[in-house]
């Protein structure tokens, strides 16, 4: 059995309520996408690669595996160290207002992991069964919101979110010294403006936990066998992990898990 | 003056109407919006004009809690929540003192809004300044019967003769109605709705009302009418600084579906899709009426019962209501193209009755949203040769699921 620890940020330029799920500047809602800036589009990118807008003095957007355990040990030259990881196929929260579930607990819809290396891939769906696949997707929201401040500060190394934030505030409006543009100045006056109110830092403090038994259709790219046992894909892989920590300035936040691969035995 | 239970229930339940007016007509506005860079505004004025929206919109969300305040009043006294009200467009002195039309986003309706909350004593506003070629008939009309605001009333004035009612009438006898059948929900927008247990709270209530829309005579920031009068003269620099500029989408004044006999002449909708659309919405916001109409009726429904409605009503709102709106304000009202868009004419086609049998309530809510649901996915292929109506499929699967999270409280029973 392998087990991946990883970590990272991700980012999801989502419009929240009571903005509907598909507005693409953010009118009502606290999220919005400012001038010169593409539409929202709320899909979870957990590579700044894979089309992710990222704003100037914001934590890089990279989720990585940070640590392999082979059958209960820690492995550190493992080709899966620092290996990408990835959700397919453009998934979004998917709590369309309340309809489909609740603040906080929206479903990742779709929910396809990859975790790719050097020489290495592999992918994995969550069971094509009607709780994974179906609004409400039951088997895809999260299971609870979680008030884990201190658990946030540890992972994601900042203990003091509002001194973080300050000293971004310092720096775009150095920025806006050196700027003349209309549009620019525009731009970085209302990300201060977001930055210096209390919605800033009103949800760092919270984690949505998943958990799901990606049991669906697998795909194991390693021509080379640097992992030595296949993994097993006709056992489920459980993934559970925390997504929070998030900045609405960097339309961003912290994902933190373990993703458990049964290998096939060897004889 | 006012001094029986009928008259004070009579202006309630006109304020119930004007107030369910007055937000109709600001989200019209907001709802006109121009959003994209490609419909000819920079990237400055396109957060310029969400910001303008958002707060008309916030506007128009106190005047839902104003709405909900005065069905709490109603309450209060032994009478029903009034949801219905005459169909757009009302020429002033038909129905109201106002002039009721919807209208886009431009100088001549914000000048309306701000007669509309103008507090006594304040000086009228300067009468829209420039007709704009876009802005067509649909200006001409608006100025042909604007209201004068030294003559005519304005809100703040219904509800002095409203305080007046409650001062007037026996404080012992005009608290009836049974205390629990009030409205105390913030419905996510942190709002403050009052109990109202006597003179006192009524008095309160009243005052909350006509303070968030006119502010107080030394203190008028953050009422409608100075949020109204700084939007106006934003917009009126913005066009001066850019002649091109226009906030609004080329949106035809009270766009409707078909002639209403309580109502005047509105914007026919001659494009068949257009038109279909346009019904489809009236059809969802009829359908949010009775919801809220089921809610406030206090009919034998559950607590579980009636916060199902609440939310479906509050998300219908967000996920299926606004959408819409915004659609049909991309759609072309007539089939050349070239005569302006349509918009949201919330249109009631029929009263708003509520069966008297708590289960037939469901049975009539089920077979609205199955047929709502049929007709947006009818219309959502539809979109190759209209864009805005790829929205088309989630509003569908937001109308579907909206009826199942209904269906799952109320099978239950």
């Amino acid at each position: 059995m392998l087990h991946l620890r990883f970590s990272g940020w991700f980012q999801c330029r989502l419009a929240t309520d009571p903005d509907p799920a598909d507005e693409p500047r953010g009118v009502t809602g606290y999220m919005q996408a400012l001038p010169d800036e593409p539409d929202l589009d709320r899909v979870i990118r957990l590579q700044a690669a894979d089309g992710a807008y990222v704003r100037s003095h914001v934590p890089p957007v990279g989720v990585f595996v940070r640590e392999v355990h082979a059958n209960g040990k820690r492995v550190k030259g493992h080709p899966l160290n620092g290996a990408a990881v990835r959700l397919l196929g453009d998934p979004v929260f998917k709590g369309e207002n309340g309809i489909v579930a609740e603040d906080g607990k929206e479903p990742i819809v779709p929910f396809t992991v990859e975790i790719r290396a050097d020489k290495i891939v592999l992918t994995r769906r969550c069971p094509d069964a009607p709780e994974f696949t179906r609004s409400p997707y039951p088997g895809l929201q999260a299971t609870a919101i979680v008030i884990a401040p201190g658990q946030i500060a540890a992972a994601t190394g900042i203990f003091d979110i509002r001194g973080r934030l300050n000293e971004r505030v310092a720096r775009l409006r150095a920025d806006m010294d050196a700027e003349a543009g209309p549009t620019r100045r525009d731009n970085l006056e209302r990300r201060i403006r977001l930055l210096e109110s209390r919605a800033a830092t009103r949800f760092f403090g919270a984690m949505m936990p998943y958990f799901v038994p990606l049991g669906g259709e697998g795909k194991i790219e390693d021509s080379a066998g640097l992992l030595g046992k296949a993994p097993d894909l006709a056992l489920p892989w459980p993934i559970d992990f925390w997504m929070g920590a998030w900045d609405p300035d960097a339309a961003s936040g912290f994902m933190s898990g373990v993703l458990a691969i049964p290998q096939e035995d060897a004889a | 003056m006012i001094d029986t239970r009928e008259e004070l229930i009579n202006a309630l339940s006109e304020a119930a109407e004007l107030e369910h007016g007055l937000l109709v007509q600001y989200l019209f506005a907001a709802f006109s919006c121009k959003r994209r860079i490609d419909e000819g505004i920079t990237p400055v004025q396109q957060a310029m004009i969400v910001d303008w929206e958002r707060d008309i919109l916030q506007v128009a969300h106190q005047e839902m809690y104003h709405l909900a305040s005065v069905c709490n009043l109603l309450s209060a006294i032994g009478g029903a929540a009034q949801l219905a009200r005459p169909n757009f467009p009302q020429p002033m002195g038909a129905y109201y003192p106002f002039d009721f039309q919807l209208e886009r986003l431009n100088d001549s309706s914000l000048y309306r809004f701000i007669v509309f909350e103008l507090p006594e004593g304040e000086p009228p506003p300067p009468e829209p300044e420039d007709l704009d070629p876009e802005d067509g008939e649909g200006v001409m009309g608006v100025l042909g019967v604007a209201p004068d605001p030294l003559v005519y009333n304005h809100v703040g004035e219904l509800y002095a003769r409203i305080k007046e009612g409650f001062e007037n009438i026996p404080e012992a006898k005009l608290f009836i109605g049974p205390r629990p059948y009030q409205d105390v929900e913030d419905w996510g927008l942190r709002l403050r709705l009052h109990v109202v247990r006597d003179r006192a709270t009524a008095l309160r209530a009243i005052n909350d009302i006509v303070l968030e829309g006119e502010g107080s005579p030394n203190a008028r920031e953050g009422s409608h009418y100075d949020r109204f009068l700084k939007l106006r003269q934003a917009l009126r620099d913005e066009r001066h600084a850019d002649p091109r500029f226009r906030a609004s989408r080329p949106v035809v004044l009270t766009p409707q579906t078909r002639r209403h006999r309580d109502a005047g002449s509105g914007t026919l909708i001659e494009h068949p899709v257009t038109r279909d659309v346009a019904e489809l919405f009236n059809d969802v916001y009829s359908t949010m009426l009775l919801m809220l109409t089921q809610y406030y009726g206090y009919g034998g429904e559950t607590v579980a019962q009636r916060v199902a409605l609440r939310d479906g009503c509050r998300r219908l709102m967000s996920a299926v209501v606004r959408p819409l709106a915004e659609i049909l304000t991309e759609m072309p009202v007539a089939a050349e193209g070239a005569l302006g868009n349509a918009g949201p004419g919330f249109e009631i086609y029929s009263g708003l009755s509520l069966a008297p049998d708590k289960a037939n309530r469901w049975v009539f809510l089920e077979e609205r949203f199955t047929r709502e649901v049929e007709e947006a996915r009818r219309l959502a292929p539809q979109g190759a040769g209209h864009p805005p109506l790829v929205r088309l499929e989630r509003l569908a699967d937001a109308l579907q699921g909206t009826a199942a999270n209904l269906a799952a409280v109320f099978m239950q029973q």
